[in-house]
């Protein structure tokens, strides 16, 4: 199922950025009228001429031993330029979706728990930032932390350690507000329905501590829905992170990819469509896994649906 | 006989939207050593919430005045580490064990883990125990059923497995809430069986929770009946069929299905069942008894001993003995 | 935005007082009317905003930039010298009925998809589901990314792609709702005597899920609004000098960068009461539905 999803998905980016309209030879040749003899090099060097599908399976293993092809406009491999921007995104993505397992899921348990004014806290927090779309929460970001209090720099990525975490901090916090106000939401009723359920009560009446209660059999079987909404919304993350780095210009892969598609450059667009489908498909199949660990009931194998 | 428990006077009110509603309103009930006490009545007559309140396991926000007394301590009053404590000594079966088992743990988790957690005993000691205890509720093969999860096994099984945890803490109370209702009825009559025996072994105590007299009769001792929130009649669970001492009581002997019986239909009680908050100001069965007067509608009788009962009836004394054979004709 | 609450079960509306309304808001409460007159209104803008408008999107002076409110011009310039007031009811065009379109789109997909698959079952069901499964591949940024490439950067195309990529939830919501109803007695009857598929489907089928479907709508259009104006800040969807809101906030960035942040801010909170509206009708109208198929 994996494998399938996988190897139609490249299939689809690989065919509609083949039969996209614009001619590579003009693109390398920038717009002069080439000889002939020019074009029969450059469609050689690049195999231009060969059958669609020779070609769909000389990218394909091409990928599938890291090597994603030659960018056109910039006449280099898009494995290096993928590799050399492939960890601001990670970083990027595994920072906001610490800040919303962290934040998100303590917060729900907090209001779930504690009725009253930290509960109508959490709702009234998770109701703004649930409606601030990331490039909106970026710029208000930008106003309040970078510009008019200067605590944070407002571009750029930073330097490799300590300084790389200090510059995608902001970047972080607008990917992951709205996904928080969802994952604290969802946890919040998760929990507070499982407080009801009658097997809570059996382990109430047999004297058993309410903190270990609430760890063991609460908490434990929360977990489960909330594993699949947080998982969920974290793969969401994948593809917005575009959005993000574009607003605080850091050159990450989704940055990259949008500049590649305004400049058609189609090497670049397929290597890192590619890699982000990846990402989110595999992401989405380790939470049908976690979601089996997790619940005795279902079979691995059986779509959590 | 030394009171196990001892119910005084007991007044529960739960939480119902923004008003607060009356569910018990002075149940009075002793429970002996070693004692099987019946609780009968219709749906929603406060049976449950008698045995909840007595495990401290009401909802949220119910308001509870009067005494529950167990082994001469309060119950009401207890809170944090000796509410636990007083917990372990009292254990309770539901009706539904599908709802009341964890669904995600092992059975093996669900077995031990109140020896494990309150008592400290080690894990293989614990599930010995269990293994042990599955046996003795007719569960071979112990071993495999710990590591097995809950919907992996059937209704009349996971009731057995509820039962034996609840014996494997040794408590000196069970709370059986309808413990067999749930299940199919090839089953009920093994279970029944099964939690009546073990009980006399091992001399709990015991309240049990019915809507079947008859049920009540044959593992009870004593049998108190419920109505509208309050204990109408309580005395020997055998002689309740042949020497009602409640109107109500009568009503619930003919309405009962029996066999032999040449009647052409079942006596039915005309009305509906009344919540403890509906209650009238005189006696809460006033509207549907056969025998009320006008003092019947004003005056709210109280629960008086008669012959080796007690009965919560004005005419009780002048029924006597007329009840069991005129309700029927009614 | 791919993890979409429209198809997970777990939202808590609080119960309101029910108060008399419109029949097609019935059950939404004070709020869910609110909301409505809201987006009512920001449609009404969206259709006459051009005549409302004071200015016009090419009357900019460079000497106007970031100049604050005047008296002819209630909210002040932007970087580039517009009328920002202008710029707004202008731009409230592709940003309210691009997402509108969207909606649409993706409906038809998704309803036509969903009838399709419940009806006929079986094979054309597993052959939609694969189909289906491999758009879910794909989060609706990412395809409107490689449809730009495509096709270029352009309103039509990010709103073309983002009606595909949002019909698989809206189809697997509605599949399971159809199914339900499919196999309901009176559907049976209606084959029996005789009516064809399309008949049952769009005269009984159809209106008897609407409610599901409409709420639906509502929730989608707060994604699709807020995807496409990422779209448009990225550069990926409304072209400038076209006036539109996403465009604004992205335009405006330089400004707040120098602390004028008017453009910026402006358009953001446009798009924020317009997706905070819908999403609160939504939940509402969801609410109802889902109440009344139980």
């Amino acid at each position: 199922m994996l494998i399938g999803t996988l190897l139609v998905s490249s299939f689809v980016i690989y065919s509609a950025l083949y039969l996209a309209p614009g001619n590579p030879i003009a693109t390398l040749t920038g717009g002069r009228t080439p000889s002939p003899e020019a074009v029969r090099i450059l469609e050689e060097r690049y195999h231009l001429n060969d059958p669609f599908l020779v070609r769909y399976w000389d990218w394909l293993t091409g990928v599938l031993h890291g090597d994603f092809g030659v960018s056109i406009p910039l006449r280099q491999d898009v494995s290096t330029l993928i590799a050399e921007r492939i960890g601001i995104t990670l970083g990027l993505v595994v920072y906001a979706a610490i800040i919303i397992l962290i934040l998100g899921i303590g917060a729900g348990i907090l209001a779930a728990l504690r009725p009253g004014l930290i509960d109508s806290s959490v709702i009234v927090a998770s109701t703004i930032s649930a409606a601030l779309p990331s490039f909106i929460a970026a710029i208000v970001l930008l106003l309040v932390f970078s510009v008019q209090l200067g605590w944070f720099p407002a571009f750029g990525p930073g330097e490799a350690g300590l300084d790389r975490i200090y510059h995608l901090t902001l970047p972080a916090i607008a990917l992951a507000l709205a996904s928080l106000a969802i994952v604290s939401r969802v946890t919040r009723a998760c929990v507070r329905e499982e407080l009801r359920r009658e097997h809570v009560q059996t382990a109430t009446s047999r004297g058993i501590p309410r903190h270990l209660v609430i760890r063991r059999h609460v908490l434990r079987n929360a977990a489960i829905p909330i594993t699949t909404v947080a998982g969920l919304t974290i793969a969401s993350l994948i593809a917005l992170s575009a959005v993000v780095e574009r607003a605080f210009a850091l050159n990450g892969l989704g940055a990259y990819l949008i500049q590649a598609a305004l400049s058609k450059d189609f090497a670049v667009v397929q290597g890192i469509a590619l890699v982000l489908v990846v990402a989110f498909v595999v992401t989405n199949t380790v939470i049908d896994i976690l979601y089996a660990l997790l619940d005795p009931r279902v079979k691995l194998g059986e779509r959590a649906s | 006989m030394s009171g196990l428990v001892e119910l005084d006077g007991l007044e529960v009110d739960l939480r119902v939207g923004g008003s607060m509603r009356p569910v018990l309103s002075g149940t009075t009930l002793q429970i002996g050593r070693g004692e099987a006490v019946g609780l009968v009545g219709e749906s929603g007559s406060g049976k449950s919430m008698t045995a909840r309140s007595i495990a401290r396991l009401l909802p949220e926000g119910a308001e509870v005045r009067g005494s529950i007394r167990f082994d001469g301590t309060e119950v009401t009053s207890l809170r944090g580490a000796d509410l636990r404590a007083y917990r372990r000594r009292i254990a309770m079966v539901f009706q539904d064990p599908r709802a009341h088992v964890n669904p995600v743990r092992s059975i093996g988790d669900f077995l031990t883990e109140e020896l494990r957690t309150n008592e400290g005993v080690p894990r293989a000691e614990a599930e010995r125990r269990a293994i042990e205890l599955l046996d003795v509720v007719g569960i071979p093969d112990g071993a495999r059923r710990l590591r097995q999860y809950p919907h992996e096994l059937s209704g009349g099984l996971l009731q057995r497995v509820m039962i034996a945890s609840a014996l494997l803490s040794e408590p000196e109370l069970l709370l059986a809430d309808e413990p067999t209702t749930a299940l199919d009825v090839t089953t009920q009559s093994d279970v029944m069986a099964l939690l009546d025996e073990l009980r006399r072994e091992r001399g709990l105590a015991m309240l049990f929770i019915t809507h079947d007299l008859e049920l009540a009769g044959a593992v009870c001792d004593r049998t108190a009946v419920m109505y509208a929130g309050q204990i109408v009649e309580e005395q020997a669970a055998d002689a309740l069929y042949t020497d009602p001492l409640h109107p109500y009581t009568a009503a619930l002997v003919a309405a009962r299905p029996d066999i032999d019986a040449t009647a052409a239909r079942l006596a039915a009680i005309p009305g509906r069942p009344l919540s403890a908050f509906e209650a009238p100001p005189g006696c809460a069965f006033a509207d549907r008894c056969p025998f009320s007067e006008d003092r019947c509608e004003s005056e709210r009788p109280a629960l008086m001993p008669i012959a080796a009962g007690s009965s919560r009836c004005l005419r009780a004394e002048e029924l006597r003995g007329r009840l069991h054979l005129t309700v029927s004709d009614v | 935005m791919s993890a979409m609450p429209a198809t997970t079960p777990i939202e808590t509306v609080d119960r309101e007082p029910s108060v008399r309304g419109l029949p097609g808001l019935r059950g939404t409460g004070i709020v869910g009317h609110v909301c409505a007159a809201i987006l009512a209104l920001a449609v009404l803008i969206a259709i006459v905003g051009p005549l409302l408008a004071p200015y016009s999107a090419t009357e900019i002076s460079l000497s106007n930039s970031f100049v604050g409110p005047t008296g002819d011009h209630y909210l002040g310039f932007t970087g580039q010298g517009a009328d920002l007031l202008s710029l707004l009811l202008l731009g409230a065009r592709s940003s309210i009925l691009g997402p509108l379109i969207v909606v649409v789109a993706a409906m038809v997909l998704g309803v036509v998809v969903a009838i399709i698959s419940a009806w006929r079952g079986g094979i054309v069901d597993q052959v939609l589901s694969v189909i289906m499964d491999v758009l879910f591949a794909f989060p609706g940024i990412l395809l409107a990314i490689l449809a730009a490439a495509v096709f270029g950067a352009s309103l039509q195309t990010a709103a073309i792609a983002l009606a595909i990529a949002y019909a698989p939830y809206i189809a697997r919501v509605l599949r399971a709702a159809a199914i339900r109803e499919r196999s309901r007695e009176y559907i049976a009857a209606l084959e029996v005597q005789g009516f064809s598929a399309w008949l049952i489907c769009l005269r009984h089928l159809v209106p008897n899920i609407s409610g599901l479907i409409v709420a639906q709508g509502t929730i989608l259009f707060g994604y699709a609004m807020v995807d496409l104006a990422a779209i448009s800040y990225i550069g990926l969807g409304v072209q400038p000098p076209q006036p539109d809101w996403g465009v604004m906030v992205a335009q405006g960035q330089s400004g707040v960068l120098q602390g004028y942040p008017a453009e910026s801010l402006a358009a953001g909170l446009c798009i924020i009461i317009v997706v905070v509206a819908v999403n609160l009708l939504g939940e509402r109208l969801n609410a109802r539905s889902q109440g009344s198929a139980r």
